[in-house]
């Protein structure tokens, strides 16, 4: 089946900018782009593993960047990429099961992806920032 | 079971995983108070933040490498080019990934 010569040669959907932007396509497109995201995001969990092992003087380095605004917002945006992406994941494994792939509901639960996203990034915000705990 | 039906799956294993492994580690993370290197060093020491940190690795790095494959092949067009980006990733995924294990251990049983 690999070695097909119609599978080498499948078609692709037309890109991007062919379609007019809606919250369904702009939904995809973020999954992706937030799934590349978090690739730098398990490198950055890698390094802090070999930081750790590596002793002391090399984790001050980690906390040098993870105490830096710059390093503080790096990682803030890691937050709400990965809550992104686990809620549309999520909304990806419904449609797995054939639940909710109609318009009218993947129009309402993309809707619902997004707000989670924005309600878990703050309340996940707030609290490392501790104002809570 | 062909190559793309087992990509398709493990994309998803991974996914279910890792959504678990997510949520415990988003608690941990935010109940480390200071940070400093002997509290995160004791953190990874417990047994239980070991394996789910180990398990959290494996399914981390195994689901970026299957979507990040998805990607080149669709957006990058240039075959010889996209096939030697494919085998890069995935074998920089397996390398890190052992590597990380390694690290783990080292901490657990040298720190």
């Amino acid at each position: 089946m690999n070695d097909d010569k119609s599978y080498k040669n499948r078609p692709l959907s037309p890109h991007l900018q062919i379609y007019k932007p809606q919250i369904t396509s702009i939904l995809s497109i973020s999954h992706r782009l937030a799934g590349i995201f978090l690739s730098l995001g398990l490198l950055a969990m890698f390094a802090f593993v070999l930081l750790l092992a590596m002793g002391q003087n090399y984790y001050e380095m980690w906390q040098y960047f993870s105490n830096s605004l710059v390093g503080e917002l790096i990682l803030m945006g890691w937050v709400v990429a990965l809550s992104f992406h686990m809620f549309n994941g999520i909304r990806h494994l419904f449609w797995d099961y054939g639940l909710g792939l109609s318009l009218s509901v993947s129009k309402w639960s993309g809707l619902l992806v997004f707000g989670a996203t924005i309600i878990i990034s703050i309340f996940i915000g707030i609290i490392s920032l501790g104002l809570v705990i | 079971m062909s190559n793309i039906v087992r990509h398709w799956k493990f994309q998803r294993y991974s996914a279910i995983v890792n959504l678990i492994l997510a949520i415990w580690l988003a608690v941990s993370v935010l109940c480390i108070q200071e940070y400093s290197f002997k509290e995160t060093v004791n953190w990874i020491k417990s047994p239980i933040n070991a394996l789910f940190l180990s398990i959290f690795f494996i399914s981390s790095f195994m689901h970026m490498s299957l979507g990040m494959q998805v990607v080149l092949e669709d957006y990058v067009s240039n075959k010889l080019l996209r096939n030697r980006l494919i085998v890069i990733i995935k074998s920089l995924s397996w390398f890190l990934l052992a590597l990380s294990i390694l690290l783990i251990l080292k901490i657990i049983f040298f720190n």
